[in-house]
């Protein structure tokens, strides 16, 4: 029985609602924390007092009448009346009293239940508005609420599913809203919702929902066991969220992701590797992007054809071998993608795609990808029109490179045939010349022996016959045979100049720092047997300049030479050595001035030719050597020799060696 | 063939050898001139061989006056074997040729020839060079 008390006293301390014990006399012996909530006194206030402390005055002597009726042993229930608080305020309450029995089971006293009648409305309305505002949410979002029973059947009407399936409440019950699931889902579905079953646990899955409009989409799922008193899995509720978009997004983020890693190798490959590991690598990225066995990546070339470094296509798997297929075989997809400039996509047994790789406009290549396991989808049409797409700068710009290494190496190539046949001809003439050269000297050094032997001969015995026997002939015989020696020296004369000037092609330069006034000087001197004794000879500053010595006194002698022999027939004949300023960097112009006879500036032509002569032999003598020899070797020296004259008014004659540098 | 020999002309051209024999008889320096034709004929000449086997090696010429445009032995070639030899060597060999030629002038230079000579020359002057060459050539005996 103490027990029991204790119990009770734990029950009555414990309670929510206001609990109160009097006697019948009405005063009271029990007053919970509950009744003190209620009514604002405490227990010390209202024990041994007597209950009417609470009445309101409109309800005077209620209690009393209660108390009699429960006396009697009847049980009051849920009695709506008026009670007044501590602080004078009023309260509808509802009470329930009962009676009070000792051991022999007579009512000693009476207890009362009492429960604000307010704030019990309140509640209820609160928890009338939680739950219309929870169906209102439920419908309202995307969410799918359901609760089933443990047997997972549907427990009630779920309108939210209804809303998004389109099945009736009946296609529903029980579990025929099964049907509305992926068939292919539903088994993964069972085992989940078993195993949570097993464990008692939360499960979470996903699942398609064949939504009203018949597109499957899909939900995340999850599905919470409630529980009995006993711990019994009473129910399961739950919801499923439509996740479609969300992971079309996440895949779409997803396929970017992989494009633009793919973006990335491709620079790489372009950038890194050879022209025929770029078509591999590319290919091969490609095939596994699009998870195709098959496939061909090609450009089309300077000429037009398309060219497939590498091919993994049908039954040819060629590795290693550079296919080519000029415009007139295009044919197939391949071919009406190149010249309709569109992918060109077949489904089936045979499913491919062909995407023409496009540079402003123009076709540069050709993507083609075949043997997935099963049909390609838009997504993957697509994705390869943005891989061509992708590709065509970085292909264009390496075909570009390539075309201009191309043209480069053969520019390069052009002009080493070019070099080498010209280093051949080069060597050829050189030969040639040689041999030329030996040929004439050969010739010269004959010529230097033989010619003058026969010469010496008549030259040698005329003599005799002019020095031994000259009174046996007479004059008549004496001047033949004194034009006969006569024309002897002068054909020797002639020999030698003629080998002089042939001398001249062969003997190499030896250049060096040269004082043309010691070489005149040189000249004059040599000259001084045929100089007048009357002639005036100036000799003007003469700069120093770089040639072969001798040669250039050569040149000076002819032209003195020549001044000398021309103005002969002056009464002072004047003979003037000089020099012009330099003009822009160039060197020197020497000029050999003399007052003769001159010459007829029409026949300047003619004034450097061998055997050239613009006066007749009686008057002035000369083989026509002199001024060929002296534009030889200036020309040898890289200079150029002109003159100047008037007839009867003197002669100018310039020459210019090579600049010094 | 054995008689003491002043002067070897070594001449190919019959004029130019009659025109120094004419010189040199003019000069009184022929009374011991013995031409040859060739260049081997010459060689055979100095040394005895072939068809001079016979004379006396004792009694070479006493100067040589060589050509240098000659059959079958060149008279450079000539003029080398000379100088080579010692039994020979000291032959003075007056180089008498047609040519200015400044290689071949070199080349006679350096195979040791005493004089060069270019033809024509003026008679006198080839006189005088022959009686120098012999005078002094007295004088070293």
């Amino acid at each position: 029985m103490g027990t029991d008390l204790a119990y009770l006293t734990a029950i009555v301390d414990c309670s929510d609602d206001a609990i109160i014990g009097a006697r019948l006399d009405g005063i009271i012996e029990i007053w919970n924390p509950g009744a003190e909530r209620l009514y604002g006194y405490t227990a010390a206030e209202t024990i041994g007092r007597g209950v009417a402390l609470i009445e309101s005055a409109e309800h005077q002597g209620e209690i009393a009448g209660i108390l009699a009726r429960v006396a009697r042993g009847e049980i009051i229930r849920n009695y709506c009346t008026r009670r007044r608080r501590k602080d004078g305020t009023l309260v509808d309450v509802s009470i329930t009293v009962s009676p009070v029995r000792d051991a022999e089971h007579r009512v000693v006293g009476a207890s009362a239940m009492a429960l604000d009648v307010a704030r019990q409305a309140a509640l209820e309305n609160a928890l009338q508005l939680s739950e219309e505002r929870y169906r209102s949410l439920a419908l309202a979002s995307a969410q799918i609420v359901w609760t089933k029973n443990e047997h997972g059947e549907a427990a009630d009407d779920w309108p939210t599913w209804r809303a998004f399936t389109g099945q009736t409440p009946a296609e529903i019950a029980g579990r025929g809203w099964l049907d509305a699931i992926d068939p292919g889902d539903r088994e993964s579905l069972l085992r989940v919702w078993e195993h949570a079953v097993e464990h008692r646990i939360v499960y979470e899955t996903e699942y398609r929902i064949r939504r009203h409009d018949g597109e499957f989409r899909d939900m995340a799922v999850r599905g919470v066991p409630v529980f009995d008193q006993a711990g019994h899995i009473r129910e399961w509720v739950g919801s499923c969220l439509d996740i479609t978009d969300r992971k079309r997004a996440e895949e779409e983020a997803r396929q970017s992701q992989r494009e633009l890693e793919l973006k990335t190798r491709f620079a790489t490959i372009f950038l890194t590797l050879s022209e025929h590991e770029i078509f591999a690598a590319v290919l091969d990225a490609i095939l596994c992007h699009m998870e195709s066995e098959q496939g061909v990546f090609g450009y089309i070339d300077e000429e037009g054809a398309l060219v497939f470094p590498i091919w993994t296509w049908g039954e040819r798997p060629v590795a290693g071998e550079t296919i080519r297929l000029p415009r007139a075989q295009w044919n197939g997809p391949w071919g009406r993608a190149l010249v309709e400039k569109r992918p060109i996509y077949t489904s089936g047994r045979d499913r491919s795609m062909v995407a023409p790789i496009l540079f402003q406009k123009e076709v540069i290549g050709l993507f083609a990808v075949a043997g997935k396991t099963i049909d390609y989808t838009e997504q993957d049409k697509q994705t390869l029109e943005r891989l061509a797409r992708d590709i065509a700068p970085v292909l264009k710009s390496r075909l570009e490179r390539d075309s201009e290494e191309r043209a480069r190496q053969r520019a390069e190539d052009e002009a080493r045939t070019i070099n080498a046949e010209l280093e051949e001809r080069v060597e050829e003439r050189t030969a040639q010349l040689q041999a030329a050269n030996q040929e004439l000297e050969a010739f010269a050094y004959s010529v230097s022996h033989d010619l003058r032997a026969p010469l010496r001969a008549i030259h040698g015995f005329s003599r005799i016959l002019m020095d031994e026997y000259a009174p046996q002939l007479d004059p008549t015989a004496q001047h033949y045979l004194e034009v006969v020696r006569a024309n002897a020296l002068q054909m020797g004369e002639l020999i030698d100049d003629l080998l002089t000037f042939a001398r001249l092609s062969r003997q190499p330069l030896e250049k060096q720092t040269v004082t043309p006034a010691a070489l005149v000087d040189l000249a004059l001197a040599e000259l001084r047997p045929e100089t007048p004794p009357q002639a005036e000879v100036v000799l003007g500053d003469l700069p120093p300049c770089r040639g072969d010595r001798t040669l250039l006194k050569q040149v000076f002698v002819n032209l003195l030479s020549n001044a000398i022999k021309y103005s002969s027939k002056r009464a002072v004949p004047r003979i003037e050595i000089g020099a012009l300023a330099p003009e822009n960097g160039s060197g020197p112009t020497y000029y050999v001035r003399d007052n003769g006879v001159g010459f007829d500036m029409r026949y300047i032509h003619k004034l450097f030719g061998v055997f050239q002569r613009l006066h007749r032999a009686e008057e002035y003598q000369g083989t026509g050597i002199g001024l060929a020899t002296v534009q030889r070797i200036v020309h040898r020296h890289g200079g150029r020799v002109w003159a100047e004259s008037e007839l009867d008014h003197g002669a100018t004659f310039y020459f210019t060696l090579e600049a010094d540098r | 063939m054995n008689d003491p020999v002043d002067i070897l002309l070594v001449e190919d051209n019959p004029s130019d050898a009659e025109l120094t024999m004419h010189v040199l008889e003019r000069n009184n320096l022929a009374e011991r001139v013995y031409v040859v034709h060739d260049g081997a004929e010459a060689l055979d000449f100095v040394f005895c061989t072939g068809d001079y086997a016979a004379r006396d090696a004792a009694n070479p010429p006493r100067m040589v006056l060589l050509d240098l445009k000659l059959p079958k032995i060149d008279g450079l070639e000539v003029l080398r074997r000379l100088k080579a030899d010692p039994r020979t060597h000291c032959i003075p060999v007056v180089v008498f040729s047609s040519s200015w030629e400044d290689r071949d002038l070199k080349a006679a230079a350096e195979l040791g020839a005493d004089r060069y000579v270019v033809k024509p020359v003026d008679f006198a002057q080839f006189a005088e060079a022959v009686r120098a060459v012999l005078t002094s050539e007295h004088a070293a005996h």
